[in-house]
């Protein structure tokens, strides 16, 4: 059987079904209290007025009955009976009258006339012994039981003596009354107090909702406050002035609003700061390459003419040491080369120029720039294919990625290992493949190959040469081309860089909006 | 045989003297201008075989330059190579567009320059 606990019924009640429940419910409970000691108080105070009204219309009613008993029961019952109906009437709780004489015989009853009354002379029963009814009859003072089935019939049953003008007593009359004026009262009341205990009930729950309104409303206000700083707008305020504890909780909302809006426009501040900063790093790196590269030309062109015996014979030796240092000027400008290359790029200075254009000679290219560095390093594959459909791009930079990633995959993969190049045509793409046979890349730097100046633990730096610029160059490239880099590696075992390039015909069209 | 004039246009100095001292021992007849206007002067006092300009200088940019060479008809034969840092294909096109006649980028090789001249002047003198 499933429980509900008491804490799962009231969910999903709004506060304000709760609040207004509550003092809904208090209200019904004191006037429910109320209603009872009223009416209890109430039918009370009915019961004694109406037995002491019965008690005075017994008083004055024996008189006309006894006498008029005396006078006309033989003689000319109709008129008694007309006396008899006239007091009868004054009274709607009577039920019967009886007159007996002192002896305790009864002269007369009134169920022999119809009263058209309810009958209940026979309620009288056992309550009341025969001595102690002798006893009323006989005396000279009025003599009143509560008798009858009190719950269904209570009775009141009234002995009163007749006393004739001259003192003699000899006959006394037997009152019995209902209470069904004490019903009908007490219904009355009953009937009051509901419409009024209605009527306060409506009334107050209608102020519990205009007051749950009223103190529940800034909570509306809060909530709205809390949402929309949620969604990030940090600018909203909730600016409460109810004066309760509502505006405390506002007010220290706000403050936290404001000191949150204060810390993310330091932080908004700073980032634009640090954004500046990287672009000027990178106009620095620009102008730097390019202050650079003039005199690096010179001193190359001297060492490649002199070791070329251009300027006049050398030695050996002579010969050597410049062509050294014809190898590390050309060094020097390659990484100047890149370095300005990737300035430009991070500026968006380098856009592509869109053009069809032969994979197959862009990787002829990229093969022979990178073989004039390979001595004896791992051995450089290809299987390029016969012929290709022209590819859509930049043929100048998509040579440049494909420089990097195999200057990458070389610069990984240990002497006796080797590095592939391979172009595939998939549909309307050609996929280029840069597969080695290297140290591979742990699954948790694979994102980060593609930072800048990002190596892949600082130990490899001293091992592995470089300055980490070329696979953030083939990345940028390749977003500025709309392409990614898929990168499968296995630790120790390889890694393959994989991109697709769309042919020429197929994103003519669609790389309209792509163009420069 | 006639020495092949050359006159190299070219704002820095040590990169002027280098390619002077190289190109002179390779037998050139090595005529330097260090901006756009003596560049001018130069060619239009004694035309050159070959002109090597730099694109990138201070007052008059090679562009300009090769523009007025192009519109002075004493000048407009001698077959113009750009020397460039700017490796852009568009740049390229650019220069070839303007009428000159070849396009090297920097960092060269003096090597490629001499055998690129070379052949510039037999194909011009043939």
């Amino acid at each position: 059987m499933k429980m509900i606990s008491p804490r799962a019924w009231f969910r999903g009640w709004s506060l304000r079904t709760k609040f207004v429940l509550a003092i809904t419910l208090l209200v019904a409970f004191v006037l429910l209290a109320n209603g009872v000691v009223l009416s209890l108080e109430g039918s009370h105070r009915l019961r004694e007025a109406i037995e002491s009204r019965d008690r005075a219309f017994s008083t004055l009613a024996v008189t006309p009955i006894c006498s008029g008993f005396v006078l006309y029961h033989d003689s000319g019952f109709l008129k008694f009976r007309e006396i008899l109906f006239r007091t009868v009437a004054l009274n709607e709780d009577l039920l019967a009258v009886r007159v007996y004489d002192t002896s305790g015989r009864m002269l007369f009853d009134s169920r022999t006339v119809d009263l058209g009354r309810r009958d209940a002379l026979d309620a009288r029963g056992g309550a009341i012994s025969h001595s102690a009814f002798l006893r009323a009859l006989r005396s000279l003072d009025p003599t009143a039981w509560r008798t009858g089935d009190r719950r269904q019939h209570p009775l009141l049953i009234v002995v009163q003596p007749y006393i004739e003008a001259w003192g003699r007593h000899h006959l006394s009359a037997e009152f019995v009354y209902g209470y069904g004026s004490l019903r009908a009262g007490i219904h009355g009341i009953a009937w009051q107090l509901f419409w009024l205990s209605l009527g306060s009930l409506v009334l107050g729950g209608l102020f519990a909702l205009l007051l749950a309104r009223q103190s529940l409303a800034p909570l509306d206000r809060l909530a709205a406050g809390a949402r929309a700083l949620a969604t990030g707008d940090l600018d909203h305020r909730i600016r409460l002035d109810t004066g309760d504890e509502f505006e405390v909780l506002a007010d220290a909302f706000d403050r936290m609003a404001e000191r949150l809006s204060h810390s993310i426009e330091g932080l908004e501040a700073s980032n634009r700061a640090l954004q500046e900063m990287d672009h000027r790093k990178n106009d620095l790196l620009a102008n730097v390459g390019h202050e650079l590269r003039t005199p690096l030309t010179a001193i190359r062109g001297y060492a490649e003419a002199l070791s070329e015996g251009m300027l006049g014979s050398l030695t050996e030796t002579q010969i050597k040491t410049f062509a050294a240092i014809e190898r590390n000027a050309e060094r020097l400008l390659a990484m100047i080369e890149r370095m300005f290359r990737f300035a430009k790029l991070q500026q968006g200075d380098l856009r592509p120029h869109f053009q069809p254009f032969d994979l197959i000679d862009a990787a002829h290219q990229a093969l022979a720039i990178v073989q004039l560095s390979v001595n004896d390093g791992p051995r450089l594959e290809e299987e390029l294919g016969e012929s290709l459909p022209p590819v859509w791009g930049d043929p100048d930079l998509i040579v440049q990625v494909l420089e990097n990633l195999l200057t990458n995959a070389l610069k990984f993969t240990p002497p006796e290992g080797r590095v592939m190049l391979r172009l595939l045509q998939t549909g309307e793409e050609v996929t280029v493949v840069v597969e080695d046979t290297g140290i591979g890349i742990a699954a948790s730097e694979r994102a980060k190959i593609f930072e800048r100046y990002y190596q892949v633990d600082s130990s490899t730096r001293r091992k592995y040469s470089g300055m980490g610029l070329g696979l953030a160059i083939v990345f940028e490239i390749l977003a500025s081309h709309g392409r990614a880099v898929v990168v499968d590696s296995k630790e120790g075992q390889g890694t393959t860089f994989r991109f697709s390039l769309p042919l020429a015909n197929a994103a003519g069209d669609a790389a309209v909006g792509v163009g420069t | 045989m006639k020495q092949t004039r050359l006159l190299i246009v070219d704002d820095e100095v040590d990169l002027l003297d280098m390619l002077r001292v190289v190109l002179d021992s390779n037998g050139f007849d090595v005529v330097t201008a260090s901006s756009g206007m003596q560049a001018l002067v130069l060619a239009a006092e004694n035309p050159p075989d070959v002109i090597l300009l730099d694109v990138m200088m201070g007052e008059m940019d090679g562009w300009e330059v090769l523009r007025l060479l192009k519109l002075d008809e004493n000048t407009q034969e001698i077959p113009v190579i750009i020397l460039s840092a700017r490796t852009e294909t568009h740049d390229k096109i650019r220069g070839l567009q303007e009428g000159a006649a070849d396009y090297i980028t920097k960092p060269f090789s003096v090597k490629e320059l001499i055998e690129r001249v070379g052949r510039l002047v037999e194909g011009g003198g043939g």
